[in-house]
C-alpha cells in the first residue's frame, strides 16, 4: 500500500485539534491553569497595595508570574496526556519536527487563553489603561511563544520520568528566566501611565531574539530528545 | 568478489532509503544486538531472523529483555551495539522511512481515553494517511466488533474492548511489520479467537508477526518460530510450523 507522505502543517494541526479535543472533554488544563492564574492576579492586588490601591507598577510583574507558573502546570498535564500514546504518535509517518509544532501550537492557545482572562482582571484591579494595544499583544506572544517552545521541548523530554513535575520547573525556569525578566519589563513599560514605548523596545527585541534562537534549537533537539538519547 | 556479493551490492545502490516506504519490508535480520541501560546489559548480543509470513514467538522470564527488543525493532530505540536490517537497509538509515511501516500494539492501549473509539481511529488514520479513512475505520470496528462502541470514550471501554481498540489501531495503517507485546492479555475467549484470527491473516498476506506472550494456550498452534530469550540472549530458537502448546512449553523450560 503506498502512500503519500502526510504535510507537515496539517499533521502539525491534526494534533492540535485532537489536543484541543481531549481539552474540551476534561477542560483540566484549562481550569487548573485559569483558576490558579485568577488567584495570583487577585491575591496580589492586596498584597502589593499602597494606601489601600494596588500599585501600578507591579502589574507586569504579576502577568508574567502568572504565565510562568501557570504554563508550568498546564504543561506538566499537557504532556501527561500523552505519556501512553506517546509510542503510537513516533511510530506515525509524521516529522517529529511536526508533531514538536503541534505542541507548541496547543499550549501557545493554552497560554494565550490564560493570558487573555487575566488581562482585563488585571487591568481592573490595578486600574490599567491599554496606551498601546499591539505593542501588548505582542509582548505576550513572542513571550508565550519562548515559554512554550522550550517548555514543549522539556515536557516531552521528560514524559516518562517519575520525577517529571520537579523537573520540569528545575530545568525551564533557568531557560525562561531571559523571558520573564524581558515580558515583565516591556509589560510594565507598557502598562504605565503613561506607557513608556522607547523602554519597552529592546525588551521586546530581546524576546524576538530569544524566540529566534530558541525555536530554531528545539526544532533541532526535539527528535534525539523523544528517542530518550 | 563472488557473483552472488556483486549482485547484493548492486541491489543495496538501487534500492535507496527513500524507496523503503514503498517496497514490502519481507525480512527483518537482527545481528549482535546489545541494548545497555546504566552500564546493565538488557540485551547481551542478540542475532536472528524475522520473516515475512511467518509468525514468531518470543517468550522469557521477566527482564529477560523481551520488550527491550521489540522496542528496537519499532525503531523508538537504538541498539547500545550491533545492526538490525530492515530488508538490507541499517535501521540508523532507515528509521525515518519505516514510520507507518510498523504497527506495536503494547500493554497501553496508546489510545486517548477522552476520545471515542472512532475518533481515536480517524485520528491515527488521517495521521497515517489512510486512503478513505472513514470507511477504513468503519471497516475495521465491525471486523473487531467494535461497532457498538465505536461512540463511546475509551476510558469507558472493557479491557478487552480497549485491546481490540488498540488492535484496529495498529492493523488499520496496514504495516509490514507487526509486534504484538502481550496482545492476550485480559482477552475474553472471543476476542482470543478474534485476534488470533487477525494474526493468521497478517501473516498469511506476507507480514511479519512478532508477539511476545507467555499464554500458550493462546498461541499454540499460531506460531512457526519460537525465540526464548533469557539474561539478554536468545536460549532457545526453533523453527516448526504451527508450534503445538506442549513443544513450546517443553521448548521454553529447556531453554531455562
Amino acid at each position: 500500500m503506498q502512500r503519500s507522505e502526510p504535510g507537515f502543517l496539517g499533521s502539525a494541526l491534526r494534533i492540535v485539534a485532537k489536543d484541543l479535543l481531549v481539552e474540551w472533554r476534561s477542560r483540566a488544563i484549562v481550569y487548573t491553569m485559569g483558576f490558579f492564574a485568577v488567584l495570583v492576579v487577585v491575591v496580589f492586588s492586596f498584597a502589593f497595595a499602597r494606601e489601600g490601591q494596588p500599585m501600578h507598577d507591579v502589574a507586569g510583574g504579576i502577568l508574567w508570574v502568572v504565565v510562568a507558573f501557570a504554563g508550568t502546570l498546564g504543561l506538566g498535564r499537557f504532556f501527561e496526556r500523552e505519556r501512553d500514546t506517546r509510542r503510537a504518535l513516533m511510530l506515525a509517518p509524521v516529522s517529529r519536527a511536526a508533531i514538536y509544532l503541534g505542541k507548541v501550537i496547543g499550549m501557545l492557545l493554552f497560554i494565550g487563553a490564560t493570558e487573555a482572562a487575566v488581562l482585563p482582571l488585571l487591568l481592573v484591579l490595578y486600574g490599567l489603561e491599554i496606551g498601546h494595544p499591539g505593542l501588548l499583544v505582542a509582548t505576550l506572544a513572542l513571550g508565550s511563544l519562548g515559554f512554550a517552545a522550550v517548555g514543549s521541548l522539556f515536557g516531552a523530554g521528560l514524559m516518562q520520568s517519575r520525577s517529571r513535575d520537579v523537573l520540569l520547573g528545575l530545568l525551564l525556569f533557568p531557560i525562561v528566566t531571559p523571558v520573564i525578566i524581558a515580558g515583565a519589563k516591556a509589560s510594565a513599560a507598557l502598562l504605565a501611565a503613561p506607557p513608556d514605548v522607547a523602554a519597552a523596545l529592546p525588551w521586546i527585541k530581546l524576546l524576538a531574539v530569544f524566540d529566534v534562537v530558541f525555536v530554531a534549537l528545539s526544532f533541532w533537539a526535539f527528535e534525539p530528545l523523544c528517542r530518550g538519547e | 568478489m563472488t557473483a552472488e556479493r556483486m549482485e547484493g551490492a548492486e541491489r543495496r545502490r538501487d534500492v535507496g532509503p527513500a524507496e523503503l516506504t514503498a517496497r514490502e519490508i519481507s525480512v527483518v535480520e537482527v545481528r549482535s544486538v546489545r541494548k545497555v541501560f546504566a552500564r546493565r546489559p538488557a540485551l547481551a548480543g542478540v542475532s536472528f531472523t524475522l520473516r515475512g509470513g511467518r509468525v514468531t514467538l518470543m517468550m522469557g522470564p521477566n527482564g529477560a529483555g523481551k520488550s527491550t527488543l521489540l522496542s528496537i525493532l519499532s525503531t523508538l530505540s537504538r541498539p547500545t551495539e550491533g545492526e538490525v536490517l530492515y530488508g538490507e537497509h541499517n535501521h540508523a538509515h532507515v528509521e525515518r522511512h519505516l514510520r507507518g511501516r510498523i504497527g506495536l500494539l503494547s500493554h497501553e492501549s496508546m489510545l486517548y481515553r477522552r476520545m471515542t473509539c472512532r475518533e481515536n481511529l480517524l485520528f491515527f488514520a488521517r495521521l497515517h494517511r489512510v486512503p478513505e479513512p472513514v470507511r477504513a475505520v468503519d471497516r475495521w470496528l465491525a471486523r473487531l466488533k467494535l461497532d457498538g462502541e465505536a461512540e463511546r470514550p475509551v476510558g469507558e471501554l472493557s479491557r478487552g474492548q480497549v485491546q481490540r481498540a488498540a488492535l484496529a489501531r495498529v492493523l488499520l495503517p496496514g504495516p509490514d511489520l507487526l509486534l504484538l507485546d502481550e496482545p492476550f492479555t485480559g482477552l475474553d475467549r472471543e476476542a482470543v479467537e478474534l485476534l488470533r484470527a487477525e494474526i493468521v491473516e497478517a501473516s498469511g498476506s506476507g507480514r511479519i508477526v512478532a508477539v511476545v506472550s507467555h499464554d500458550v494456550d493462546a498461541v499454540g498452534g499460531l506460531c512457526d518460530h519460537l525465540l526464548v530469550l533469557r539474561r539478554g540472549r536468545v536460549g532457545v530458537e526453533h523453527e516448526e510450523p504451527g508450534l503445538p502448546r506442549g513443544r513450546i512449553q517443553e521448548l521454553y523450560h529447556a531453554a531455562l
